[in-house]
Order: structure tokens, then sequence, then C-alpha cells
């Protein structure tokens, strides 16, 4: 209990640090943060609106919220790959269990995901509609945690052997990304790509997460509890996964 | 009390730089995957009981980081047991796990967290930190802007508010002046006084001496001896520095 204490407070310390000083520098701070999502979605927006029309209904919204979700993934994975890399001064000279690097890097996603979202929200109350519903994107919220996490995880331990696997992983993002239905809605896509979409779990999370807060209706119980599962499960194996190999981080860094 | 049974620990070197796993992938078609073993520590037993303050003495890469590494679980070893019954606060080589792109400020806060302290506990050190460390013009200045000196100076002045009944230093007073030197040897009589188990590892022969009860030599990864530190320091520097 002491421990648990100790640890949370090493998260703590670690992610407001890289949270301060990730947009602490710059004069519009967390402003900048947002300019690449942002930038991201006025692009695709003006493409899929007038280039490619696209029958998704209320895209706006659509878009907005498939970019705030995917961000959060994007960050929380790349940045936990390059903290193996940039804590190890820390983990060199002293023992902490290193699965605290990968909380602590996630945790830092967090709160920007945290204030991205509730923009989102408000975004979405102000310029379309409320309904209680919206309260259960609590449930893909924390879903996209538990994933995000528990591809961290497993990403890292495969880095801590190959110094290669953020390029690696890069490709896998940009090609992830169209795989995703963040743009496009999966029922609409033609076969191969729909099965694609459906079965990753960050496209059922996405589902999810549109049914509540875009479209005010309920996606099926068995696709919640399927979609929550799975990523408890990632999570879970990640975690397991990166525990057996993190004591190697001292000696190939 | 620690207790340290037959540890051995091999380091791969590998021939071949096979850092990438574009380099493996093509390693395993061409069958050239080869690497040499490295003992840095072979076969080490010792134990070490409460109060007492060790010395260990050897050549640069006779093992010594390694063993101590090893002691404070920064490593795993490769094979034996190692119990510590207590917390451990290790200090090895200059500084704490600093980052130099953080201030001086927070470097003190993250720090202060992995040596076990909250928040509020660390705002009440903080004055004492800083002022023993001599830094007061530099608390929110970028670790990068600091010498050397004042980096090793920082990191001692945190990891002695620990108070963790094992103590690891390695190599601390070889960097930073006499007046600085003078504080530190302040603070290693209070803990021989406190009765904390201390691991100290120097090349200052009258150090070595001075304070410990204790000293083992270290040659090629073993222990090659221990005993009494006047004994020991006159064998070592008979058999090893001629």
């Amino acid at each position: 209990m002491k421990d648990f204490k100790k640890y949370l407070n090493i998260v703590r310390e670690i992610a407001l640090t890289d949270f301060r000083l990730k947009y602490h520098d710059s004069a519009l701070g967390y402003f900048w943060s947002l300019l690449n999502p942002i930038a991201q979605f006025v692009v695709l927006h003006f493409v899929f609106s007038y280039l490619f029309v696209t029958q998704v209904p209320k895209f706006t919204f659509y878009l907005l919220s498939g970019i705030v979700f995917w961000s959060f993934f994007y960050d929380a994975t790349l940045s936990s790959m390059n903290a193996i890399y940039a804590k190890s001064p820390l983990t060199k000279r002293i023992y902490f269990p290193r699965n605290l690097i990968i909380f602590s890097s996630t945790l830092t996603a967090l709160i920007s995901f945290c204030i991205n979202t509730t923009i989102l929200w408000i975004v979405v109350i102000v310029f379309d509609h409320f309904s209680l519903n919206q309260f259960l994107i609590i449930i893909p919220f924390i879903s996209i945690i538990f994933l995000s996490m528990g591809v961290a995880f497993i990403i890292s331990t495969l880095y801590i052997y190959f110094r290669d696997s953020i390029q690696i992983w890069l490709v896998c993002l940009n090609v992830g990304f169209w795989l995703t239905p963040i743009v496009y809605n999966a029922l609409d896509a033609p076969l191969p790509l729909k099965m694609v979409a459906l079965l990753n779990p960050l496209g059922r999370i996405l589902i999810m997460l549109r049914s509540f807060l875009v479209f005010n209706d309920f996606p099926s119980i068995e696709l919640i509890l399927t979609t929550l599962v799975f990523s408890i499960l990632i999570f879970v194996f990640g975690f397991w996964l990166f525990n057996k190999h993190s004591a190697k981080i001292v000696e190939y860094f | 009390m620690i207790e340290v049974e037959r540890v051995s620990k091999i380091f791969k070197i590998p021939h071949e730089r096979t850092k990438t796993l574009f380099h493996k992938l093509s390693g395993v078609f061409r069958a050239t995957y080869n690497y040499e073993e490295f003992y840095a520590v072979r076969d080490v037993s010792l134990k070490v009981n409460q109060g007492e303050f060790i010395g260990i003495i050897g050549k640069n890469g006779s093992g010594k980081t390694t063993l101590l590494r090893l002691i404070s679980r920064i490593l795993e070893p490769t094979g034996g047991r190692i119990s510590v019954a207590q917390d451990i606060a290790p200090f090895l080589e200059i500084g704490l796990g600093f980052q130099i792109d953080f201030t001086t400020r927070e470097n003190i806060f993250i720090n202060g967290a992995l040596l076990g302290f909250s928040r509020s506990e660390l705002k009440k050190r903080f004055d004492d930190i800083v002022e023993f460390a001599g830094l007061e013009k530099f608390v929110d200045t970028k670790l990068n802007k600091l010498s050397a000196g004042m980096q090793v100076r920082l990191a001692f002045s945190i990891a002695i508010q620990s108070e963790a009944p094992i103590l690891i230093v390695d190599e601390v007073l070889a960097v930073g002046d006499m007046i600085f030197q003078q504080k530190c040897k302040d603070v290693f009589w209070k803990y021989k006084k406190q009765g904390r188990t201390v691991l100290f590892v120097s090349h200052d022969m009258n150090l070595i001496k001075e304070y410990c009860d204790r000293v083992f030599i270290m040659h090629e990864g073993s222990i090659v001896k221990e005993g009494n530190p006047i004994e020991m320091v006159s064998f070592y520097q008979d058999k090893f520095l001629k």
C-alpha cells in the first residue's frame, strides 16, 4: 500500500513534468498541440465534403470525434515508445517498476485527451444536440485508454529489442488511420474494408462513441461488452509481456 | 541485511550490431548472429550486516558498479540469488536519474518521488536540498546549463534526504571541490553514527581506510579477498597497482 502510493506519486510527477515541458516552452502552449488534429480535421473535412462527397450524416461531428479519439491512441502509443529511451537516465540509476514509464506517458497523453473530449462534447452540444446518452461516452473513453495502454506495452516491449520498431509503428499508424472508420462509415465500406474496420477494436470503439455522442442511439450490448472486454484483455496481455521483459531495458539502452 | 549468493551477470557483446529488426531478420537469413559472453560479475557471494560500512575496491572494469546495480535491482542477475531486507537508496555514478532538459526544481521533485517522498514532504525539504547543493540561484535553470560539479552536488543533496536504511554510494567524491567533499564526509559520519548500512565504492584509499568496517577487493568480476580495511588496502596496492 505504501509502495502503491509511492508509485502513484512517481507517475504523477513524471507525467506532469512532461506535460509542462511539452507545452510550456512554446508561446501558444497548449494550442500548438491542437494545431495538428485541427489541420487534419479541416483538410479531411474539405476533401470529403467537396471532392469525394461523403454519405455519412452529421459528418462534421462524426469526423471530429474520430480524430479526437484517434489522436489519443496515436499520442499514447508513440510517446510511450519514445519514453523507453527518453527515461533511460532514470532507469539506469534507480530501481522502480519499469511499467511506471508507460503509465506516466499515457497519463500525459490522457491530460490532453480529457481536455479535447470536453471540447468535443461542448461543440456537439452547442451546434447539434444534447442527450443523456452522451454520458455513456465514458464507455468508449475507458475502452480506448485500456486499448492504447495495452498496445503501448506491446510495442514498447518490441522497442526494447529493436530500435527500428518506432519507424515500423509509424507506418502501422499511417495505415491504421485508414483501416479505422475515422473518415468513413464502416457499414458503407466495401466488404474487405468493412470486415477490417468492424473487427478492429479501435473501429468498434468509434462506432460506440458516435452512437452515444452524435447519433443519439444505442449500439448492441454485445458490441459494447466485446469491445470493453477485448480492450481490457489487450491491456492485461501487454502489461504481462512488458513486465516479463522490462528488466532488459537497462541493458539495451 | 544484504545477502548475495553466487551471483553472476553476463552481458552479451554482439560481434555485429544487430539493434534493429531489419538487421536481425537479415541476420537470420545469413545465420550470422554471433556474440561473445562477458562476465561482468562472476560467482559473487557476500553478506552485509545491518549498520556495516562496506568498502568495495578494484580497478576500472572489475565489476564494482555492476555489483551495486544488481544489489539495487537495477539489473537482474543472470544466475544466483540476491536478497535485501530493507529499502535501498542507490546513488550511482554521477547524478541520480537526472533529465537534463528539466529544471533543477523539476528534477528535485521527480527524483524525490523516485526516492519515495511525497510532494508535501519534498516542499518542506526543498530549501535544504538547494542550500546543501549551493544552487540557490539556479532553481529554475535547466540542468544542461549547470556544470558537472553542480549536477553531482544536486544529486548528492537529494540522495542524502533519503531515510532508507541502506545506502549505495559509487564514486561521489571524485567530483566536487574541497568544501563539498567536507560536506560529504560529515554526512558519512552521520550515517555511521545512525547505524545505517552503506556500500561504498571509491578509488580513494584514504577514504576507504577512514570509514569502512570491512572491505572487498574485486578483480575481473570476482571478489578475490575480503577483510579489514588496512590490510585490504595494502594488499590491493601491492598486488594490483604495481
